[in-house]
């Protein structure tokens, strides 16, 4: 039997059409991957939470009711599960007065170039690092940002530009910084 | 433009999909501004720093877009105009002069039938295809006898309720939560509404907007319209790629009742191999009968066999689903094919969901098999899944070339077999 022939048995024609969720997740895995590879330091781990996430929300009881904004609860999600990991596997941060040397010139591998996020992501109040991981890792423009985290745009707006400034500042308090671009 | 705006645009630029320079003021602010200029570029390397430079997930390729196929055969779109070109009352008095008032005709006339679906009550209509009992609707064969088919459809307050059966062979009832796909060799399926056992536009408003969305292909020559004492009669050409090899020229021919402006003909004609071949042919169009629910969404009879559910059971074991996930199409092939002539489905369970009725009849066929060269993944057009072939050799030693189907269109990404033994 050749494949033309074959493909008029097969039991369904077309493309089984995903419900929402599953195009969501679908859509949003490379970067819910890259969210959680820095967010948790290693490609291994973001796979391991994103697979937690998926089964996660597709293990849910049929008669739950389905949140109405998917996309904020998928990064939620996503973002708690992260939180949890961190508490039971710490990621090794390079030291405050440390970071300016780090920075001067640019990380030569993914595992150096991840603490030195990490760490510097840690010098800032968590609603401002968030902002900047969905910016950046999430792919995200600052009004889906908006939406997923359920701020004002201008409040999105301003918590990137400062957690950006606060970074600015504490790698310029160094007379060492040569900030590379 | 103050310092305080121009900062504010600087936090712009860090959008996405801004573009890659300032605008002209904030260009000139800068040049006049040498603190802003040093807040930019500071800002900018700050930036840099914290955007990923080494992400392992930039060697990964993207996945593939999991959009449905739009499915450009001509058959198919004729088919489900067969079924679903009706019940409109449209005066089609208009003669082309230009293709272009051809086209915007037509195009109009088709949103008014769309429209008027859902004005009528229900309707049956039986025609004839060329095709086999046990093939899926997309396939229209013209190698093949004509076989009787039958739709009934029928809108009850907001719910559609539709019954689709070929001869002898696949049937698909919807009963307006959940589709039902049954076949003559005992496999029963079910699943959502939206469950793909049949093809979109057989969705009535998707198939005449479709055959709005053919219009520009036709060749002018052969769209016209035309009249008789009771009817007006609509024709239209055009090239598509078909079932069979090749791209082939149809034929559609569609007559309204000028009293009602109601189909009350169809036919599809295909020049095939120099000569030209009817494919389908309505027989019996009939509108606002007393139709029974009940009969509509009626299932077959208990034979023992269960429903299968189209969406797969879940895998819980996270390194169970990640094994699956990563398999290739060619790995699952061969999975499947060994599990079958080892007598242990149960190693390829998952794949084999749909064909769970089968199992014991299949191990049977193959045992004392080997299977080998396997090879890589064949995508086709029409075909959201993937084709494998394998060698298969009997105990007797005599060898054949054999083709699997597998899809992984599921929400857990695992493949799937979904023809082929």
């Amino acid at each position: 039997m050749t494949y033309q022939q074959l493909m008029k048995f097969t039991l369904r024609t077309s493309s089984v059409k995903d419900d929402k969720l599953s195009r969501i997740l679908e859509e949003e895995r490379p970067h819910l991957l890259q969210y959680a590879c820095y967010r948790l330091g290693s490609l291994e781990d973001a796979e391991d939470a994103v697979q937690d996430l998926f089964l996660q929300l597709h293990s849910r009881p049929s008669a739950d009711t389905a949140p109405d904004h998917w996309q904020r609860f998928v990064y939620r999600s996503l973002r708690n599960l992260c939180t949890d990991r961190l508490r039971r596997n710490h990621v090794p941060l390079i030291p405050l007065d440390q970071l300016p040397d780090m920075c001067e010139e640019p990380p030569s591998d993914f595992d150096q170039e991840v603490r030195i996020i990490l760490s510097l992501l840690a010098t800032l109040p968590d609603e401002q690092a968030e902002v900047i991981r969905l910016r950046f890792y999430g792919n995200k423009s600052f009004a889906e940002i908006s939406l997923l985290l359920d701020a004002p745009l201008p409040t999105i707006k301003s918590r990137f530009r400062y957690g950006l400034e606060k970074i600015k500042s504490g790698l310029l308090r160094s007379p060492h910084l040569s900030i590379h671009s | 433009m103050t310092c305080e705006e121009f900062k504010n645009q600087v936090i712009e630029h860090l959008d996405a999909n801004s573009p890659l320079s300032l605008n002209a003021e904030c260009e000139a602010h800068k040049a006049g501004c040498p603190d802003c200029a040093r807040y930019f570029d500071e800002m900018t390397a700050t930036a840099m720093l914290l955007r990923p430079r080494h992400s392992p997930l930039q060697q990964h390729a993207a996945r593939p877009s999991r959009r449905p196929v739009f499915r450009k055969r001509l058959m198919q779109i004729a088919a489900a105009i067969t079924v679903f070109l009706c019940g409109v009352g449209v005066g089609l008095s208009n003669l082309f002069s230009t293709r272009a008032q051809a086209e915007r005709t037509m195009s109009l006339h088709l949103e008014h039938f769309t429209h008027n679906l859902s004005s009528v009550g229900n309707y049956l209509i039986s025609f004839e295809v060329r095709a086999l009992p046990d093939e899926n609707f997309s396939t229209l064969d013209p190698e093949a006898d004509f076989i009787p088919m039958q739709m009934q459809v029928m809108h009850q307050n907001d719910s559609l309720f539709w019954r689709l059966e070929k001869a002898g062979g696949r049937t698909v009832v919807f009963d307006g939560k959940a589709q039902y796909l049954w076949t003559g060799n005992g496999i029963r399926i079910k699943g959502p509404r939206d469950a793909g056992f049949v093809e979109e536009r057989f969705q009535p408003e998707n198939l005449l907007k479709q055959q709005a969305l053919l219009l520009p292909h036709t060749e002018q020559a052969d769209t016209r319209m035309t009249y008789t004492d009771s009817t007006v009669v609509l024709t239209t050409c055009g090239q598509q790629d078909g079932a069979w090899e090749g791209p082939g020229t149809y034929r559609i021919v569609t007559a309204f009742v000028k009293a009602t402006g109601l189909l009350c003909r169809m036919e599809v004609w295909l020049k095939h191999q120099g000569r030209e071949i009817q494919m389908l042919r309505s027989t019996d169009i009939r509108y606002n009968l007393p139709l029974n629910r009940v009969d509509i969404v009626r299932l077959p009879e208990s034979n023992g066999t269960e429903w299968q559910d189209v969406a797969l059971p879940r895998i819980t074991r996270r390194n169970t689903l990640k094994t699956l996930q990563k398999e290739t199409a060619t790995e699952a092939a061969r999975r499947i094919m060994n599990a079958l002539i080892a007598n242990r489905p149960q190693d390829a369970d998952k794949a084999l969901y749909y064909y769970r009725p089968h199992l014991s009849r299949l191990c049977k066929q193959l045992q004392g098999c080997s299977v080998s060269d396997f090879s890589a993944p064949v995508t086709r057009k029409d075909y959201p899944g993937v084709f494998v072939s394998y060698r298969l050799t009997s105990p007797d030693g005599q060898t054949t070339t054999g083709h699997l189907a597998l899809r992984r269109d599921n929400d857990q990404r695992i493949w799937t077999l979904d023809g082929g033994l």
